[in-house]
Parts: C-alpha cells; sequence; structure tokens
C-alpha cells in the first residue's frame, strides 16, 4: 500500500494505492493523520481509485482519516470508490453516514 | 454433505505480510470452479479477515501457526477453514456482533460482519487459551444462470 497527497488551494487529495489489509492499515493512518496535521487543509479528499482490494481494514482506515479530517474542522470527501472497496463499505453501513458511489460524501 | 472433490493445507507464521498471501492463495485454489470475478472477491474478503482475525487477535503480540484448508465439494460447494492456537475468543457471540473489536485503532470491528454477509455460512468455535477456528462455506453460482 502506497500513498501520496497534493495540497492545492486548501485541498488535500489523498492517493491510496494497492490493495488494503491490515498489514498496512495502521502505518497508513498514521500517515495519514500526520500529512492532515501538518498541512491542515480546509478539504480533504480520500481518492480510492487506486485501491483494488480493501478488507474490514480499509473501513478503519475511512474512519480513521474521518475523524482526524474533524479534528482539524475540514471537511471530507472520498472518490473512486471502486465495485470491491464499495461492497465492504456497504456492508459495514457507511451509507447510514454517506450516500455510496463513485464519489462519497462525509 | 456432498462428496468433497479437492482440498488444500497451508500452515503459515501470523505475519500480517501473510493475509494477502493466503486470500491469494484461496483464490487460486478455486479458480478451478470458474467463479465469477464477485464470488473470487467475495472469498479473498472472507479469507482476508479470517487470517487477519488470528494475527491481531488469536495471536496478539506473539507468532504462532495459522492453518488454512480450502475444500471444494460437488455442487460448487467450497468450505474454507481457518484455525489458530492463540488465546482463543471467550465470548463468540459478543465477538461477532458489529463494531466489536480488541484490535485499537486500526480494526473496525466489522471482521466477523463481513465474512457472514460475504460467505453463505459461517460458524465459529473457540476455546479460551487453546485458539479459534473458523468455518465458512460458499456456493458458487452465479455462473449457473448466465
Amino acid at each position: 500500500m502506497k500513498m501520496s497527497h497534493t495540497l492545492e488551494n486548501g485541498t488535500m487529495v489523498i492517493c491510496l494505492n494497492g490493495e488494503l489489509d491490515h498489514h498496512g492499515a495502521m502505518e497508513l493512518i498514521g500517515s495519514i493523520c500526520r500529512a492532515i496535521e501538518s498541512e491542515v487543509p480546509a478539504r480533504v479528499c480520500l481518492d480510492m481509485s487506486g485501491v483494488p482490494f480493501m478488507d474490514s481494514s480499509g473501513i478503519a482506515v475511512v474512519m480513521g482519516t474521518m475523524r482526524c479530517a474533524k479534528e482539524y474542522s475540514a471537511g471530507m470527501r472520498l472518490i473512486g470508490v471502486g465495485q470491491q472497496p464499495g461492497k465492504v463499505l456497504r456492508a459495514a453501513g457507511i451509507e447510514r453516514l454517506m450516500p455510496l458511489g463513485q464519489e462519497m460524501y462525509i | 454433505m456432498k462428496n468433497e472433490v479437492n482440498r488444500f493445507t497451508v500452515r503459515f507464521l501470523s505475519r500480517s505480510a501473510n493475509e494477502g498471501f493466503a486470500r491469494s492463495a484461496a483464490a487460486a485454489f478455486i479458480a478451478q470452479l470458474d467463479p465469477t470475478l464477485d464470488e473470487l472477491e467475495d472469498v479473498k474478503t472472507a479469507v482476508s479477515e479470517a487470517v487477519t482475525n488470528a494475527v491481531v487477535h488469536g495471536y496478539r503480540n506473539k507468532i504462532g501457526d495459522i492453518t488454512m484448508t480450502v475444500k471444494l465439494f460437488e455442487g460448487d460447494i467450497i468450505e474454507i477453514v481457518v484455525s489458530d492456537k492463540g488465546c482463543g475468543i471467550e465470548d463468540v457471540e459478543a465477538a461477532r456482533a458489529p463494531l466489536f473489536t480488541t484490535g485499537g485503532a486500526g480494526r473496525s470491528g466489522m471482521g466477523f460482519t463481513i465474512m457472514d454477509s460475504f460467505m453463505d455460512e459461517l460458524r465459529v468455535r473457540s476455546h479460551p487459551g487453546k485458539g479459534t477456528t473458523v468455518v465458512m462455506k460458499k456456493r458458487l453460482n452465479a455462473r449457473r444462470y448466465k
């Protein structure tokens, strides 16, 4: 799992790349939170178009990113959710928090 | 129970790097039944959850053996058994409830919920101090209706 981020006009786009499971999740949540803490963006956009597979560890990453963004009063947006990750997020009931499609808003 | 037609067993250490190996190995083995991509992804997801539970909760801060057996039965039925000899689960019913976790910030508590919803059948046997065995079954039938 690789992560990169860019910041433009107050929007931090965090791109995830690779399969997302417990093996990389803990370190990933830490990296995402450190990036948000150092840049303090107005909006965070988590781009999952490079994630072909995730298990429930991915739910923890999404929720962890959301918590971290909220700490800094940043809005969060989830984009590029593929079919399998979308199914996992739906099974976890994430649609109670947001509509689930190619673009999700929290 | 229908007749078993094929089976493989693999044993590996409870290192998190093996989560990806286990789900890929299970998917490669059931590919002989010509599953749909959706079915393959369902199985990979469920295996990933079961193995991660053994790594994170079964063995916690130590390393031990995880055994995974994948069985293929007549009628395109697959059974996957993931077992560990870790600390076991005190209350299986509570552990199966959504959002239950003892695994900290990197875990969502949705592992059993995902296994339950992605497979047709889920059984969990556990003895505190002796380990946990998860048995999951699924009938691969989508291709019959193509």
